[in-house]
């Protein structure tokens, strides 16, 4: 099997584009969503979100010039274009901010006892409530198990940086949930 | 050995948040935030390669990068040839005109120039009428007079 960089190769090589770039977006498509859903949480907007990214993979894969690995550069595209969703949905005065606009009602699917239900329900609002960049780095971390360089490379930060947004993003997730 | 360092970096990671925020909490989360459409992932890739032709047909893109060493060698080569050939018409219509200077003969250059000096006294004459309501009627008088003198 080809590796990414191999596949990029063809792709800028001009041989069998479409078929080399399927391969590349049916490697990564799943972690690229998941990345993006994880931020906007409605589906529609991760499906909008994802597609865009994709487009623009196509549109700059030429250019792409190997310096981070193909996965890095997938994700950091992934970032801004979710970052950019996000301000725009916060500048637009009639969208309600993600926290609110979130479905909370049906967060507790899946849990029988009440408690459970509740602890969901705070770890969600409480995750909405902390600012997206140390968001983004929380989530990459625990659910993507991403090294700090990898994320540091994807936010365009230090790993000092990375690592400071994710402790920072825990304390605040710790006093939310001591305020409820 | 690194690699060591980072998976026990991110054990200890993982261990904090779940010590804040409950396992089962975060898995839940997970599962829910990982919920797809049936089939959405086996179709994704289609809907991404039709918004990539319908961009395509909207906007071709013409990758001057490609072409730039062909259209520059082109442009060369017609500035190259265009030169060429201007010379080379140029060196032609001068032999030309200098064969054809030597071929005449002495009797009919001069036979030329006797035919047009006279059209040439006449245009001056018809000249000096035309300014003459510019001159006094006694410039003008000796002028034509001059000039008949001449032509007789």
């Amino acid at each position: 099997m080809l590796s990414d960089q191999e596949l990029v190769i063809q792709f800028q090589k001009e041989h069998e584009k479409e078929a080399v770039f399927t391969e590349l977006l049916k490697r990564h498509q799943q972690k690229v969503y998941y990345q993006i859903k994880r931020m906007v949480n409605e589906h529609a907007d991760a499906d909008d979100i994802a597609q865009l990214v994709w487009l623009k993979v196509w549109n700059k894969l030429e250019g792409f010039k190997m310096e981070s690995e193909f996965s890095t550069w997938v994700f950091r595209i992934a970032y801004n274009e979710t970052l950019n969703f996000l301000q725009k949905q916060k500048r637009d005065s009639q969208h309600l901010l993600s926290s609110e606009h979130y479905d909370y009602e049906n967060a507790n699917v899946g849990f029988d006892d009440p408690k459970s239900s509740q602890i969901q329900i705070a770890l969600e609002r409480a995750i909405q409530q902390v600012p997206e960049k140390q968001r983004i780095v929380f989530m990459l971390r625990y659910f993507e198990e991403l090294p700090y360089d990898k994320i540091a490379a994807i936010t365009g930060t230090t790993v000092g940086g990375a690592k400071a947004n994710f402790h920072q993003a825990l304390k605040k997730m710790q006093e939310i949930l001591k305020k409820n | 050995m690194h690699s060591n360092t980072r998976d026990i970096e991110l054990e200890l990671d993982k261990q904090k948040i779940e010590e804040l925020l409950t396992k089962s909490a975060l898995s839940h989360l997970c599962a829910k935030q990982e919920q797809v459409p049936h089939g959405y992932f086996e179709t994704f890739d289609t809907q991404v390669l039709n918004k990539i032709k319908s961009q395509k047909r909207q906007n071709p893109i013409i990758r001057l990068s490609t072409y730039m060493p062909y259209l520059m060698a082109a442009a060369i080569t017609i500035l190259i040839a265009t030169t060429f050939i201007f010379i080379q018409t140029d060196n032609k219509t001068n032999t030309i005109a200098k064969v054809n200077m030597q071929d005449i003969p002495t009797e009919e250059i001069d036979s030329y120039v006797s035919e047009n000096e006279s059209i040439a006294e006449i245009d001056w004459q018809s000249e000096i009428n035309l300014i003459g309501g510019s001159l006094d009627k006694e410039t003008g008088d000796n002028l034509l007079q001059d000039t008949n003198t001449k032509q007789n």
